[in-house]
Order: structure tokens, then sequence, then C-alpha cells
């Protein structure tokens, strides 16, 4: 193994063992406070990696039970190279105290790749993931504000035609401000690893990541829109992965009930995503 | 609320920590664990293993007829023997050393141009090696591993194991390849073998298929990439080897196979970053021009280890007229077909006793086809015991030919080329075969036409005569020793078992003048990886044509014929040059407004010397580069005297590769050359990539390529933009030969004055004349031209620009053989046609040997040229066909298809924007002109030209007239 992937084996393992000290060290419960005071509290989210482990979130716990398609389009005219993916996200958030439990699973995912002549779809599912969210309240500038620590780890219950296996992960600062009545501000700084291996050897990569969003809510409280960017380096090798723009709405249906929809793309960087998107159902839970 | 998450840290830390992956492969370094196909064993009297360099190896175990250079990796175990290039070596389509490039049974016959790793189409996805490591580990194996990574992808590592065990019928081969890219990417692990059209015949499982495989169409392969148990081939030549492949790790094996390239492996995956891929298969070569069979029951006795697959031996024998009837795919072939949708499954040629043997998977009904010159004569269900019994074939009639020349001297036998041909259309639809429905149809099938010859409905007759089979029934039978003979017909009703001989006599004709000698600078034989054309049969079929000088320029490889001219004693009738035809395959080169990167297309380079034991016969990589950097590399080797060609200038693209030049630059005759080199349009010519010669410095330009009319169509616009730009060069026309029935040798041909006899000629005279200019070509016509007064001395061609003289005259003489039809004669300025003449003589006996000669005559230079400096071609035959433009890029693209007698939009094929643009058919009606000559020369139409007199004025130098629009 090459030092590069000695820094991704150690990455992971300090994620894991975050995900772990953070899981085990639940203490006071800290309440809600005015930062997550509105009901459709969550930035726009768009993950630009295959799994998806690399999605931003807000500081705000939202107990909650959804499914999310998403999908990536990138054609590459020169190349001869194009590739669309979707899947399906079914996830549950769970409250427990200071923390937010989350459990996901993509069933199913779906890749085409087209490079030159050559077409082919992949349909899989997994991966499986784990994470936990912990948070407390604070002020800044008079106004209320949320930090909280996250992690996810993605397991290796992938399974798709060729047998290669997948584990990858983040640990992320966060950061949701209520700016103004109706608009709130989220920051995210994000530590991303992965590690994927068949029987010929392993691909490990890292990233670091860095969000900032912002929120509002207009048509009284049941419609937020909203918009952000990402700045990624690392995860290609040296430079800058991409920064990317994201505008999204999420609308509460009605009740518990709630619809998100996400367009972005990358701006500049490495990464030749053309379009991303995320269209979600949810509900809240208890 | 509490899960787990400590453990599944903990599996995780420990998955990370531990690697996760496994390492027993090539690509993480332990390739020595990793043994291919490790399922099979097979058992054998001798075992035996050798590896070493190609220059080391036992005599009795090289393969005949095999391109390994001394330098290249021989490993054999007695049964098979494999070659891989050296890792500095790339050949044909492969970008480095690292690949197959012989295969066949230990001491036989290598019938392999090349099989080579790919994981797409592009150029990027090439399997490029860097590394080779030779493993001897006898009395085990022998292992040779290639690692390196994808051409253009060096984020995708790949490696691949060739092994050889005692007693295997077959290289185990293992590839593997791994994305450490950043995006997912559609690949396979596929064996490309480059067949070239003309030689291994693929054989295919699949129903409707066996060597019936759907066309190849690229931008189609992903719904063309097809499954099956596994893919045979062979040529169908007496002694080829059969080839085959299976796969070893997955249950069916993938891809396409096509007469001109086959890729055979993976399925279409998707692999994802972090993704691997892995092919284990063993491919075979055995057999000794028995079909495809011998190669079919190794790959199935494979499978039945692998797969548990069961398996039957089906056998018979064939007779005719109650003797046994074999030993050669001509008389004999037997399909075996399984199942209620008659699955092809194998095919086998019996043995000279007529006996045969084929393996088939059990299991399903079996069936068996007879085919006899190539027609299905009859077929019946493989009883139970697989026993097939007698299967009788209809008996053909011997034929004892001979061929005597006359008028000279002595009459004597010669050799010629004999042609039959159904006299009524019974006999045409009883003769009328194929390979089992693959290559040409021909009437009557006395052989593959792709191979020795009897090929197609046509023979080679040697000085001393041919016996030849034929099935029974009424045909004329035409001799021709080439355009400047007489033709000989006889009409023949042939009888089933009978023998009839036939001796028939040409004439020579007075069609060149004294001093000019007849050249095919453009010829290929078995070394060009899409011929398989025996070199004994390509060196008589220049003796037959009547051709007296020859370019050997096959594909990338320097060769002369020395030993074959030699063992027929023909050196008194020829002087053969060794030669070369550059043919990038790689596509590179990006031309702007192009979707696709293009290569140069092809350039005939001679005199060579072919280097035994390097690698390519001593021919230099030509890939990537453009003409005038190709030009530097070849001149050290062809001398100052040396020839350098630029090949079919206009030709479409064969799979994806150009083979023209202009065309590949998107070159628009009716624009000028700029006065300096430019990245894009007519200034890339004078672009100078190397280090000295410009992209056009070529010396010659083949302005006709075929007997067709057609391509002279097209390239003749090119030729007069590039003299009238100032940029003069003779045109040549070469018959671009690969067999006996594709083009057909010495058709069309290039008359070159010496001014002395083969005799007196040298390889150095005829190339200073040749690039001097004086020079005439055609397919068939010969148009001598000179400038004087009746009566005066002349001045002939030549590149040399003349000062005409006062009242001085263009002399024309046209001369063809009488059953070659001239009507027109043609004088061509920069200004176009501007003089068209009509009244040539017409030859009452296309057979006889009256009127040779067509028109002589003079026109006045003053009514064809201007006040300014201008260039004279003359032009011959008869008028050209009916084509246009209709893409609008300046050259003739498309025919009369409709026959409606418009070229229009309803001529065009559909889903192109042009084209075809074809010779007409051959006609039917014997009182048609064509009609003879096309008997001989299919696809043939009468055309004669003459290279530029470039004709200067006021004396103050030659000033080029510019592009006409």
């Amino acid at each position: 193994m090459d030092a590069a992937g000695d820094d991704a084996v150690k990455a992971l393992a300090a994620l894991a063992l975050a995900t772990v000290v953070i899981g085990a060290g639940a203490a006071r419960a800290d309440e809600p406070a005015g930062a997550c005071a509105t009901p459709l509290a969550d930035p726009v989210t768009l993950p630009w990696r295959d799994t998806g482990f690399d999605g931003g979130r807000s500081a705000c716990p939202r107990p909650g039970a959804g499914v999310v398609v998403d999908g990536h389009a990138l054609i590459d005219t020169p190349g001869f190279y194009g590739t669309l993916g979707a899947d399906a996200t079914i996830s549950l958030r769970l409250a427990d105290g200071p923390l937010e439990w989350l459990v996901l699973a993509r069933v199913p995912t779906v890749t085409f790749v087209q490079n030159a002549v050559f077409k082919a779809t992949d349909v899989g599912y997994g991966p499986v993931a784990l994470g936990v969210t912990r948070g407390g309240d604070r002020r800044w500038r008079g106004r209320a504000l949320r930090l909280a620590v996250a992690t996810r780890l993605d397991l290796p219950f992938t399974e798709r035609r060729l047998s290669s296996n997948r584990v990858g992960g983040q640990v992320a600062v966060l950061a949701t401000w209520r700016a103004a009545a109706a608009w709130q501000l989220h920051g995210r700084i994000a530590l991303l690893a992965a590690r994927t291996w068949s029987e010929l050897g392993a691909d490990d990569r890292m990233a670091g990541a860095l969000g900032v969003d912002v929120g509002r809510r207009v048509a009284g409280r049941r419609l937020v829109v909203g918009g952000g960017l990402d700045a990624q380096v690392g995860w290609y090798g040296l430079g800058l992965d991409h920064l990317a723009l994201r505008i999204g709405a999420q609308l509460r249906v009605t009740g518990t009930w709630r619809a998100s929809l996400a367009l972005g793309r990358p701006l500049v960087g490495a990464d030749g995503t053309d379009l991303g998107f995320a269209l979600g159902v949810s509900r809240d839970l208890p | 609320m509490r899960f787990p998450l400590a453990a599944i840290g903990a599996t995780a830390i420990a998955c990370a920590l531990t690697g996760c992956a496994g390492d027993r492969n090539c690509l993480g370094g332990d390739c020595e664990a990793t043994a291919p196909c490790a399922g099979l064993r097979f058992e054998c009297a001798a075992p035996r293993l050798h590896l070493g360099s190609v220059a080391t190896a036992p005599a009795e175990l090289r393969l005949d007829l095999a391109q390994g250079a001394a330098g290249d990796t021989l490993i054999s175990n007695g049964v098979i023997t494999a070659v891989i290039s050296a890792i500095d070596e790339p050949i044909d389509l492969a970008p480095t050393g690292g690949n197959l490039i012989d295969l066949g049974p230990a001491g036989g016959i290598d019938d392999l141009t090349l099989l080579y790793q790919l994981a797409g189409i592009l150029p990027d996805d090439a399997f490029a090696y860097d590394r080779l490591e030779l493993i001897d580990r006898s009395p085990a194996y022998v292992a040779v591993i290639a690692r390196g990574h994808l051409d253009g992808r060096p984020d995708v590592p790949v490696a691949t194991r060739y092994e050889l065990r005692p007693c295997d019928p077959g290289l185990r081969v293992r590839s593997e390849l791994a994305n450490h890219g950043a995006l997912p990417l559609t690949f396979v692990i596929a064996d490309a073998s480059h067949w070239g059209k003309r030689r291994v015949v693929p054989f295919v499982p699949r129903a409707g298929q066996g060597y019936q495989q759907p066309s190849l169409d690229l931008l189609e392969l992903t719904a063309l990439w097809s499954s099956q148990d596994y893919v045979a081939g062979a040529a169908p030549q007496p002694a080829a080897p059969a080839y085959g492949e299976v796969a070893c790790n997955q249950s069916a094996i993938h891809g396409v196979a096509d007469l001109e390239i086959s890729a055979i492996g993976t399925d279409l995956e998707v692999v994802a970053p972090g993704d691997a891929l892995v092919l284990e298969r063993m491919i075979v070569s055995a057999g000794h021009g028995d079909g495809p069979a011998p190669a079919i029951t190794s790959l199935l006795a494979a499978r039945g280890q692998l797969f548990g697959e069961a398996t039957t031996a089906v056998h018979g024998q064939v007779t005719a007229g109650g003797l046994p009837f074999g030993g050669d795919v001509r008389r004999a072939s037997i399909m075996i077909v399984r199942g209620a949708d008659r699955v092809p499954v194998s095919a086998v040629v019996p043995g000279s006793d007529g006996r045969w043997q084929a393996t088939a998977p059990a299991g399903a009904t079996l069936a068996w086809e007879l085919w006899s010159f190539g027609r299905k004569v009859a077929e019946g269900a493989v009883p139970a015991g697989s026993d097939v019994g007698a299967e009788v074939a209809p008996e053909p009639a011997t034929v004892e030919l001979a061929v005597t020349g006359t008028g000279g001297g002595p009459d004597r036998g010669i050799h010629a080329l004999v042609v039959f041909d159904p006299a009524d259309a019974a006999t045409r639809a009883a003769v009328t075969g194929t390979l089992h429905g693959r290559l040409d149809v021909c009437a009557p099938w006395l052989g593959p036409p792709t191979g020795s010859s009897p090929a197609c409905n046509r023979v080679l007759v040697t000085p001393t005569g041919t016996e030849v089979e034929v099935p029974a029934g009424h045909y004329w039978v035409y001799a021709s020793a080439g355009p400047e003979h007489t033709v000989a017909r006889t009409e023949v009703t042939l009888v089933a078992g009978e023998v009839s001989t036939i001796d028939l006599a040409v004439r020579a004709l007075a069609v060149r003048s004294p001093g000019w000698l007849a050249a095919d600078l453009h010829v290929h034989g078995r070394a060009s990886f899409d011929s398989g054309l025996p070199d004994r049969d390509r060196v008589r079929s220049f003796v037959a044509a009547g051709v007296d000088v020859i370019a050997a320029t096959d594909h990338d490889y320097v060769t002369d014929y020395a030993a074959t001219v030699a063992a027929l004693g023909v050196e008194d009738q020829v002087m053969v040059m060794g030669g070369l035809e550059t043919t990038q395959l790689i596509p590179w080169m990006e031309v702007a407004g192009a979707a696709v990167p293009r290569v140069i297309g092809h350039f005939n380079f001679w005199p060579l010397t072919p280097v035994p034991g390097s690698p390519r016969g001593g021919a230099p990589w030509d890939e990537r580069v453009e003409p005038g950097a190709l030009f530097d590399r070849l001149d050290p080797l062809i001398g100052a005297d040396g020839v350098r060609m630029i090949n079919h200038p206009w030709d479409e693209p064969l799979f994806g590769r150009d083979l023209g030049y202009l065309r590949s630059i998107d070159f628009d005759p009716r624009l000028p050359i700029p006065a300096g080199p430019a990245a894009a349009g007519n200034g890339v010519l004078l672009r100078t990539p190397g280090s000295g010669h410009r992209n056009l410095d070529w010396d010659v330009m083949e302005v006709q390529n075929g007997a067709g009319a057609d391509e002279l169509a097209k390239t003749r616009p090119l030729w007069f933009a590039l003299i009238s730009a100032g940029f003069p060069v003779p045109g040549a026309a070469n018959s671009d030969s690969h067999g006996l029935r594709d083009n057909q040798l010495g058709w069309g041909r290039t008359w070159v004055q010496t001014g002395g006899t083969l005799a007196q000629a040298t390889p150095v005279s005829f190339d200073r004349a040749l690039k001097a200019g004086r020079v005439v070509a055609g397919s068939g016509v010969f148009v001598e031209v000179a400038i004087g007064l009746p009566g005066a001395p002349r001045r002939g061609l030549g590149l040399d620009p003349v000062v005409p003289g006062a009242d001085e005259r263009l002399l024309i003489t046209v001369r063809a053989a009488p059953w070659i039809p001239v009507t027109e004669l043609r004088i061509v300025t920069a200004k176009g046609v501007v003089r068209t003449i009509t009244n040539l003589t017409a030859p009452t006996d296309p057979f006889g040997t009256d009127g040779v000669v067509r028109w002589q005559g003079a026109v006045r230079l003053a009514e064809l040229i201007g006040a300014t400096d201008d260039w004279i071609v003359v032009e011959a035959g008869l008028p050209l066909p009916p084509y246009a433009d209709l893409d609008g890029d300046g050259v003739l693209d498309t025919g009369d298809n409709d026959g409606d007698g418009w070229v229009d939009a309803a001529d065009i094929e559909p889903g192109e924007d042009s084209g075809p643009i074809t010779t007409p058919p051959d006609p039917t009606d014997p009182a048609d002109p064509r009609f003879v000559m096309t008997r001989i020369v299919p696809m043939s139409w009468p055309t004669g030209f003459s290279s530029p007199l470039l004709v200067d004025v006021d004396g103050a130098g030659w000033t080029p007239p510019g592009t006409t629009p």
C-alpha cells in the first residue's frame, strides 16, 4: 500500500472511531432552540460522489423518514463519454437525546455509462450507511446558532455485477444560523474518505469539503427556497475537485409531510458532472 | 437507543487496516499465484515446454509464415507454439509489444496477424504494456507476463499473463484491469484479432451464424456484442490451422466476430472507480487445413472440464463417383448443426480419404450438411451413435488447362489466368456458390475467392498446364495474359466424372511503345494482414498479368518475393522491388471539425530490402506521425532514388481508419494551397512535421486504384488541383490487388518509359524515369503523348516544362487490345476538358489482333493552351460514368445507383449524405462493349491517362496556373 493509501486508511479509521465516540458519548439533552425553530431547516443537499456519502445537511436535528431520488449526468462529447446515474435512498433519522441517528440504504442504484460506442447499464443496491450527529445551541451576533458534529459511515454492503466493495465516510462540523426571521445560513466543513477494493487491489480517496448555504422562508412557513456553494479538494488528487452551485426548494406539503427538490452543477474543477438533481419526500417523526 | 456502532466501526477499521483486497493477482504483484484456467488438465505422451527468443527456438517448434522477430519471445509445449512481441515492438493495431503475434500448431503454419487486448474501441482503451516478465517453471509451466496500463488512461493499470502447460492445446491467458480513475467507465477485456477480411474466417455457434456473422458496424457494437459458448475460425486454405477461444472464469464468451476484426472477451461492464475486471480464457490452435473443427474439439474439451458439458464425436466419409472425396474445402466441407434452430456448432473439411470427424455439444439433435464447390449438396440427421456413414457429393468434371503465348517468338506455354463463366442460366444457377454463405458469391465456385488458385471462378495456369476440378455444366472459358495480349475464349460442356482438355492461345499485342515497361506499384501478398494469397500464386499472378515491374507493398511489412521469384524461375519476366505500404491503424490526428481522430491513410515506399529477423521485416513503426515525418523516417531506407507514393487519396475509411490522406485532412480541391503551412485546411499539406519533408512531398500520386472508373473519377480532380497549384507529380494506376478475385493484378497498371527492355532495367533506372514523369497509366488503355511537329523530333512526357514552338502540336497515340472498348479521348488542362475526340477506331473482333491503335493524331497546342502557362493531361477510354458531388466537398461521391439516368438524392444510400460511388455493374449482355473485359476483370472500366505535360508558354519558367474553383 502506498502513502496515499495509508493516509486514507488512517482517515477511515479515525472516522469510524469518531462515529463510535460520538455515539457512545451521549450526555445531556439539548432542546431544539431558535436556530432550528423553523420546521424546514435543511439546506439544499446534493451528493456528488457515486454512493452519496458526501451529501451535506444542516446542524439541526430532524427526525423523520424519507425517500430521495437523486441523479446525475455527465456528457463529455469530445471524449465520447457520458454517464447517467440515478438511485433511491431510503433514510431514517431518529432523535436520541442529544444525538440524532441516521440509517439509510440505497435501493436501487442505476448507472448508465457510454464509453465511445460501448454502452452498459449497471443496476445494484447499496450501500447501507449509518450516521450520528450531536449538536448544541449557541448564539452569534445576537441570533440563534446551532453547531453540530456529524459522521456518516457507508458500510460495504454493495451489490453490483462486479464484485468490488466500498466503504466510505464523512465527518463534518455543521453550523446553522438564524440570520433573520425568514433567513437561515448553513455552513459545513467536512472530511471525506473512501476505499474501494476488489480482487485486484484497493483504491483510496480523500477530500476536504466546504459548503455554505442560504435558505429563505417564503409563502408563510410552508416553503423554503435556497441555494449554496460547495467547494471540494483532494478527491482527484491535488487541486480543486469542484466549486458547485446548488439551488432548491423544500415544501411542507401537509402536516408532517414535506417534499424537496434540488438541482446543481459544478462550476469549475475536475468534476465534469453537468447536472445533478434530487427529489425527495419525507415525513417528520416525533 | 443504541446501534451497534462500535462493532461496525471495528469491522470497518479492521477491513481498512488489513487491506480488504485480495492480492493474488498480477496487478497486485503476485502473478505467479494466478494460474489461468486452473480447472483445466490435459495429458499427453511426451510433455515438453520451451521458453526463449524466436532466434534460439528449436526449428521443430517454430511456425512457418510467422512474423515473430528474433527478439520476440516464443513459448511452446510441442503441441502449440505462440510468439509474444517484444515490449518495444508494436505491431498493427497494438500500441506496444507484449501481444500475441504468432500462434499455431508447433511446427505448423501461423495464420494470426495479431491478437491484442483492449478495453474499448478508442485508442486510449488499448492495453499498452511497458514491462514483460518471462517465467520458466518447467516442467510445470512457462509464462510471459505483460504489465502496463490502458494507452490513454494511466490510472487504469492492466496486466496479462500468457501461460502454457505441458500438453495444453492452447494458451492460458489471464488479463486484469482495474479502474483507479475518477469516473465509471464501460469496459470490456477482449482479445482483438485483426483478420483483415481475406484470411481467417470466424465461426460463431449461434443460430443463423456459423460462418456468417452480422456486419461489423462500429456504431452498433453494443447491440452486436453477443454471447456464445466459444468462438473459432480458420482460413479456408490447405494446411491452414484453426483457432478458437473459450472463457474459463465465465460461462460464455462475449464479443463480435467479423472477417475484418474480431473482439472476444467479457461482456460490457460498468467499471466504477475501484472496480476490477478479469478475463481468463484458453486460446487454442489445431489442425492442418481441416476447417475450424480441430479447434472446436479442444474448446469443447475445455468446456467439458470447466462446466461439465458433454460432447459427442460425429464422423463420416464423403464420396463422389464412388471414390473418397475430400482433402480440400473446395471439394467437401461438412457443417454440423444442432437443435431445431439449426445452430452451427462445427465445420470440418474431410481428409483426402473423405473421412471426417467433428465434436459437437451433446444433448440435442444434430444434423449435418455437405457442401461441395460452394453449394449445399446433401444433408441429413446425425443418427444415434454419431456415425453419419457415407455422404455422396456430385462428381465434378476434370479440366486439363493449357495456355500458349504466340507472337514475338515460338509458341510456348505461359503463365496465364483462365476464367470460367457459365454459358447459360441453368449452369449459372447450378454452380453459383459461396463458402457456407460467406465471402464473395462466385459462379462457378472453384475455391475460396480469398485464397490460392483456383479462387472463385479463376485459375492460374502454369506453362506446363494445370488441372482443375469444375462442377459439370456449360461454360465459356477465357484465357488472359493481361491487357497487352489478346483474350482467348472457348465454349465447353463439362460432364461429371469426365476429363476435358482445353488449350487456349493468346497473342502479344503492341499496346505499349518500345522502351516502356509495365508496372504494378501497389501489390499485396500474404505478408499483408489482409491477404491470404500464398507467395507462389502471387508471383505467378505477376507473370500471368504481363507486368514487368512490381513494387511489393505489403501493409507495414517489407517483402520482395525474391525466394519465390527464384523458385519459379521467372527472374527474366518480372523485376520485383521490395517495398512497403505504410498503414496507420491507430487514430490520432485531430482534424478541425471532425468528431473523431483520424489517421493519415496509406503511402507506398520502395525500394526496400527485407531484414529477416526484424520486426515488420524491417519496416519502421509508422503510427501517429504526419506524412512529412513518415517521409523523413523512410528516406534513409529507400535512398535518393526511392519513391514515395500517396495511395488512393480519397478512399473511404475502413472500419474507422482513413485510407486516403487528402480525404483525411478534408482537402478541398476548389481552394488554393496557401502560401505557407497551416494547422487546418489545404495548408496542412505544407506543414513540415518532422525534420525536413512537407506533408505533400510525395513523388507519385496513385490516381487510379484498381480497374474501375470510380477511383479515377474521385482522384483526378485532386491530382489536377495540385498540379494547378504548382505541385505536379506523375499519376500512377495500380491494382492494389490482395488476391486473385479482388482487384486483378496489373489492372490498373503504370507504364514507365525507361528507354530500354526489362533486362536492361534496374530499380534505379525505373524509379528515376517514374519520378521524372515519363509515365502513362490506366486500366488497359495506353495513351502516348508528345509535343512536336509532325515528322520532326518530339519531346515526350516528363515533368520538365516544355516551351512550345510555333505551330507545335500535341501528338497523341491511343492503343488498347481489341477486347477493351475505347470510344473517347479527352484533353484536359487547368481550364478543364478542352477537347473531346470521339472518332476512335472500334475493332470488329474483340478476340482478334486488329485495331490496337484506336486513335493517332495531332492537335495544335495553340488550340489548347492560352497565353499563360498551363498543363496538359490526355485521357482515353469509355466516357466516365455519371457521377456527382452531392455532399458539396468538391469531390465526386455518388453514382447513378438507381439507374434512372440522373445522379440525385434518390441515389444516396439511406442514412448517408452522399454515395456510394461505384463502377457500373458488369454487363450481362454479350453484345455490351464491356462484356469480355469484365469477364476477365470484374467491375472494370477502360481508362488511360498520361502524366502531365507542363507548358511554359513564354519560356520564362513554368508558372502554375492556379486552382480553378
